[in-house]
């Protein structure tokens, strides 16, 4: 069966981009073209019309003033992000990603912004005197072998899931969603929400082919991955343990 | 405060006899005793002061101005060793003591400029460019732009690099006189590497480029409001000089800029530029057992993507890369990915990693396409080293560092951290 184009959509990807985050765009690419793949990476900005075709999402963090350009443009696109993540489309969502989808984001000061609401959690900023959520972060899963994932955080929103979800992991150091629950991230269908940067893929290889494998189950029928020399990525992530 | 000033000094000599660089702590202690001590200082004689900022090239373009008026004949009171907070600045005046000085050149980290132009007023304030820095440490560049405008007094010449449009919004709202300089070159790079400040001061729209040359530093125009590149009085881009990148020529324009404003013939400082050698870590040479390795920082992704324009052009077989993750280098190491390897050819065939995040800048390598069987992984810098001096002939080394890590390759290849 001829392998079709793997696209990849990049939400904002001119507005948000902080943190390297462009690393997990880079390092999911690699890894489709170095197996065969041919690969095409789509920026979808304020404005720009949804894709059907992609075959993975992806949406960075941004700073404040960012976020506000591309609100009002991103609750337009809510209808398109629920039908895909119902249909088992795959997405990446890093940290304001993640809180922009939840129901609501409580900043220091003013009122609640309303987020998209395709996340059951709601985030919370305690205030500016409160300390951020700083450092390297390692969380445990029961979904990866091995079960780690290794990541940077930095924020000052505290994220409560619904009793309801399912988080990315338990935090064995460093904070997660709060400062409380030692929960991390969320998964919701294929839509993973977590406030790893790092960014979050090219140290945690066996989760950028997990969820290279989700995408291509959904479309092609069980495609198996052929290996990549992933000496270096497993030194760096061992380094961080 | 002469009594303080006394007593500090007698700090910073004792320190120097004991053979330690002495550092910041005289004038951390100074700070703390009299948050004014600078202003205080620098405002007992009528020296012309010009300070220089922005994210790169500070060191090498106050070495470049300091180089000039030294040769020229005058005494100039600086900060040579990169140390530019309050600290920095107060340390170099205890270390000045008695002796008489005819300039002061000072260079000054983004986030002090502000603080400094509360205490004195400079003759000259020379901002190079802002650029997206470690953003655990500043945030935006946004910020620092908000915290520029409107400090400098309407007495301060500002000298300002035109082809960076935060820097014309500053100028825009300053008062006093402003003298722009900017680069011409041939190529122009097409691809947007880690841009910051892309959308118009004025309307917020996304700015559009005739030519770019590093990061957002380039032939701007907004196609709403019609804000473009100003005029410029100085233009380079071809300066004879003995420092490699597109950098360092708005470095040395720069620098050109200011002396000519101070009343300097151009005739006189070209020939200076011409003389000048790299200073510490900034592209100077070091020989180690026999072999030569020239050193460039590297802090932010602009900075790292212009030092491997270097690789790009060197005839060394090997070339070492360090990455460190300290407070000074910035403890979140995901710049990295925002560094331009990809359109980047990179000639020595073997690239020694070291420091402490070496795996993953080497991982970044690898996935820029750099086959994995040319890169030596050696956290150790004395490894790291040693292995360079086994397959280096008789080209320079190209290193490239993060700041702690430049310190600790210094440390090797000379036995001292700092000078």
């Amino acid at each position: 069966m001829t392998k079709k184009k793997f696209i990849i959509g990049w939400l904002y990807s001119d507005l948000m981009d902080t943190y390297g985050d462009r690393g997990n765009i880079i390092a999911l690419k690699n890894r489709l073209i170095w197996r065969g793949f041919e690969t095409q990476v789509e920026e979808i900005t304020v404005g720009d019309k949804w894709n059907d075709q992609i075959d993975f999402l992806f949406m960075g963090g941004a700073q404040d003033k960012a976020q506000q350009l591309l609100m009002a443009d991103l609750t337009k696109k809510t209808g398109h992000l629920k039908e895909y993540m119902d249909s088992g489309g795959v997405g990446l969502f890093v940290c304001a990603a993640y809180q922009l989808l939840g129901k609501y984001y409580q900043p220091s000061a003013g009122e609640p912004i309303a987020g998209l609401g395709i996340f059951d959690l709601y985030t919370i900023h305690p205030g500016l005197d409160k300390d951020r959520l700083i450092g390297n972060v390692i969380i445990e899963t029961d979904f990866l072998s091995p079960k780690t994932l290794v990541g940077f955080e930095n924020h000052g929103g505290r994220t409560i899931l619904s009793t309801k979800c399912t988080p990315l992991g338990t935090v064995s150091r460093g904070f997660g969603n709060n400062d409380r629950d030692k929960t991390e991230g969320i998964i919701s269908n294929n839509f993973f929400g977590t406030y790893l940067h790092g960014p979050i893929l090219p140290r945690n290889p066996h989760f950028a082919d997990h969820l290279i494998k989700l995408a291509l189950n959904k479309r092609d029928c069980g495609v198996e991955l052929s290996p990549i020399d992933d000496e270096i990525a497993w030194k760096a992530h061992e380094q961080a343990l | 405060m002469i009594r303080m000033y006394y007593f500090l000094r007698l700090i910073y000599l004792c320190l120097k006899r004991l053979n330690r660089s002495g550092g910041t702590w005289p004038g951390h202690i100074a700070l703390k005793l009299d948050r004014h001590f600078i202003g205080k200082y620098l405002s007992k004689d009528p020296v012309p002061i010009i300070l220089v900022s922005g994210t790169n090239g500070k060191t090498t373009t106050t070495a470049l101005i300091t180089h000039f008026l030294s040769q020229s004949g005058h005494k100039v009171l600086t900060n040579n060793s990169g140390a530019n907070l309050m600290n920095g600045l107060a340390s170099a005046i205890i270390a000045q003591g008695k002796k008489p000085f005819d300039y002061v050149v000072f260079e000054v980290d983004e986030n002090v400029l502000p603080i400094i132009t509360g205490q004195i007023k400079p003759n000259i304030v020379v901002l190079l460019n802002l650029f997206r820095d470690q953003l655990d440490r500043y945030g935006e560049i946004e910020t620092t732009r908000l915290k520029w405008l409107g400090i400098l007094d309407s007495q301060t010449t500002l000298i300002a690099n035109a082809q960076d449009p935060s820097l014309v919004s500053i100028a825009q709202a300053h008062q006093g006189k402003t003298i722009y300089f900017s680069c011409d070159f041939e190529s122009s790079d097409t691809r947007h590497v880690a841009l910051d400040g892309i959308h118009c001061f004025k309307c917020g729209e996304r700015l559009t480029f005739k030519k770019i040359y590093i990061s957002h530093i380039g032939d701007w125009q907004c196609p709403k409001c019609k804000e473009s590149v100003p005029k410029a009085d100085f233009v380079g881009g071809h300066l004879k000089v003995d420092l490699s990148g597109k950098y360092n020529q708005f470095n040395a324009i720069a620098a050109l800029a200011t002396l000519v404003t101070q009343g300097f013939k151009k005739k006189d400082i070209l020939a200076q530029l011409e003389n000048f050698s790299a200073v510490f870590g900034r592209g100077e040479t070091i020989n180690y057992k026999n072999k030569k390795y020239e050193l460039h920082l590297a802090k932010n992704p602009a900075g790292f993507t212009e030092s491997i324009s270097i690789l790009a052009n060197s005839p060394s077989p090997i070339a070492l890369l360090c990455l460190n993750d300290n407070i000074a280098d910035g403890r979140d190491v995901s710049w990295i990915w925002d560094i331009g390897f990809e359109d980047s050819k990179i000639i020595p065939a073997t690239l020694v990693i070291s420091g402490q995040r070496a795996y993953d800048l080497a991982l970044r390598l690898q996935y820029a396409g750099i086959s994995v069987s040319r890169l030596k992984i050696l956290p150790s810098f004395k490894e790291a080293i040693h292995y360079c001096g086994l397959h280096a002939k008789v080209t320079k080394v190209p290193v490239i560092a993060t700041y702690t890590a430049m310190l600790q390759v210094r440390k090797v290849l000379t036995g001292r951290l700092i000078l």
